[in-house]
């Protein structure tokens, strides 16, 4: 196999080209199919992505392209990466990673950053802000709610 | 000073509000995905997020993806009656929800089911759990004999929805039992080999089973739930926690409980298996609270 054979250059939305090892990139399966299905050359558009999240997924792939496969103590160095990498993430860069997964079909990094989440909104004020939804109970519905649904067990 | 103070507090404030990134917007799956990761006790204070995210916490489409990603978990179900109300009310321990300033919610909560038991409770009533269903029977007292339960719901712990259960085949002598997650009841003719009925979890439907050893499962009182094979009760006679010796064949005092106050006599207690630990409910009422009841809840580690 030729040098050039094994790179693939991935396009992002905003025509942002990254060279990355075809091993790399066939995490996704979304690129997985295209390469198998039609001759898109050795460069692929990725219309739904922007650069600056696929440089990340682009990380992302490059670091569990080569730790796979190895023994129990980088599986656990791999876990602490994949913690510190969506630990300082904004919510518009970890909606933008979830919805880049979904699309690019990578499995471990949707579940990755759907957990990332689900860790980081545990109140109702931080579900609003993720998730981008207001409040639409008016304060008697809520109240109501409240006082249906709450039976205080202590205090 | 004030006024520099100020400046500073509305820029931050500022921040992450649209301008330089608009957040985008998750399809319902991917929310679904999200939400599946949240432990279910957060789920009663969530539904207060907003409409929409109300009706997709009950929405089976959540637990299909929570059975998909492997997080099934156990929650505790509380069932209490209150003396002015035949209809008995079903509970969930939740979390409860964080005062304003707070970081994160902090102890629990008993949550109250929205959709209440539409049987009332007859005379007598036991409820057994079986995989995500809760199974109520019922049935009346007359002369002395239990009668075909009149009422035999079940409660789906999913969509926190009431349906009908099959009726069983006969007339029944004794309460039913749960042995080892099937319900077991004895038959009008106690000599008979087809007087014991058996629910079968999956079609739940009735059938006949061969004698077993009944003596065993009578050895039972309304206190008692089983973890990893083992039978576990309390005993209001001697106000002792016991476990059911296969072995021995007998019933042996529970050893090593710390921390646990003695309850009053008339103290209604509890048991559940809560995710393998022995979970124990008890109620007390006293002067000091009006002699309104209080409901205890503590957690044995096995």
């Amino acid at each position: 196999m030729s040098k050039s054979e094994k790179k693939i250059v991935l396009k992002s939305l905003d025509n942002e080209a990254f060279e990355v090892e075809k091993a790399v990139a066939l995490q996704s399966q979304t690129i997985w199919v295209m390469c198998e299905d039609k001759c898109v050359g050795n460069e692929i558009p990725l219309e739904n992505v922007t650069g600056q999240i696929l440089a990340k997924v682009i990380d992302y792939c490059k670091k569990h392209a080569v730790v796979d496969g190895d023994g129990d103590e980088s599986s656990e160095e791999l876990k602490n990466w994949d913690t510190e990498f969506t630990k300082n993430m904004d919510q518009s860069t970890l909606f933008n990673m979830i919805l880049a997964a979904n699309y690019l079909n990578i499995k471990s990094l949707l579940n990755l950053t759907c957990q990332a989440v689900a860790d980081k909104t545990k109140t109702i004020d931080e579900f609003h802000t993720f998730l981008n939804i207001e409040n639409n109970f008016t304060p008697e519905e809520e109240a109501q709610i409240c006082q249906e649904n709450l039976w205080a067990f202590d205090d | 000073m004030s006024s520099r103070k100020r400046q500073r507090k509305t820029t931050t404030t500022k921040n992450p509000t649209p301008g330089s990134n608009p957040i985008p917007s998750l399809p319902n799956d991917l929310i679904l995905s999200c939400l599946a990761r949240v432990p279910r006790s957060y789920y009663p204070y969530l539904s207060l997020v907003s409409k929409s995210f109300r009706s997709l916490l009950a929405s089976p489409e959540l637990y299909k993806t929570r059975s998909l990603l492997g997080r099934t978990e156990s929650c505790l179900y509380l069932c209490l009656q209150f003396s002015a109300d035949p209809h008995p009310r079903f509970f969930t321990l939740c979390r409860k929800p964080k005062k304003k300033k707070k970081k994160k919610p902090s102890g629990n909560l008993l949550a109250l089911i929205p959709s209440p038991c539409s049987r009332a409770i007859p005379s007598w009533s036991c409820l057994f759990e079986f995989g995500s269903f809760i199974w109520n029977i019922g049935g009346s007292v007359e002369d002395g004999r239990l009668h075909r339960p009149s009422s035999l719901s079940v409660l789906h712990c999913h969509s926190h929805t009431w349906c009908e259960a099959p009726s069983m085949l006969t007339e029944i002598r004794w309460l039913p039992v749960d042995l080892l997650g099937k319900i077991y009841v004895q038959g009008d003719d106690i000599d008979s080999c087809t007087s014991i009925e058996v629910v079968d979890e999956n079609t739940q439907t009735w059938d006949f089973k061969p004698r077993f050893n009944w003596e065993e499962a009578l050895g039972l009182t309304p206190s008692y739930c089983w973890i990893e094979n083992v039978k576990y009760c309390y005993s209001h006679h001697t106000r002792e926690f016991k476990w059911y010796d296969i072995k021995d064949e007998m019933w042996k005092n529970l050893k090593g409980l710390l921390g646990l106050p003695k309850f009053a006599r008339s103290a209604q207690v509890g048991l559940a298996n809560y995710d393998g630990k022995l979970t124990v409910f008890w109620d007390k009422g006293s002067r000091s609270t009006g002699y309104k009841k209080m409901i205890w809840c503590a957690e044995i580690s096995l």
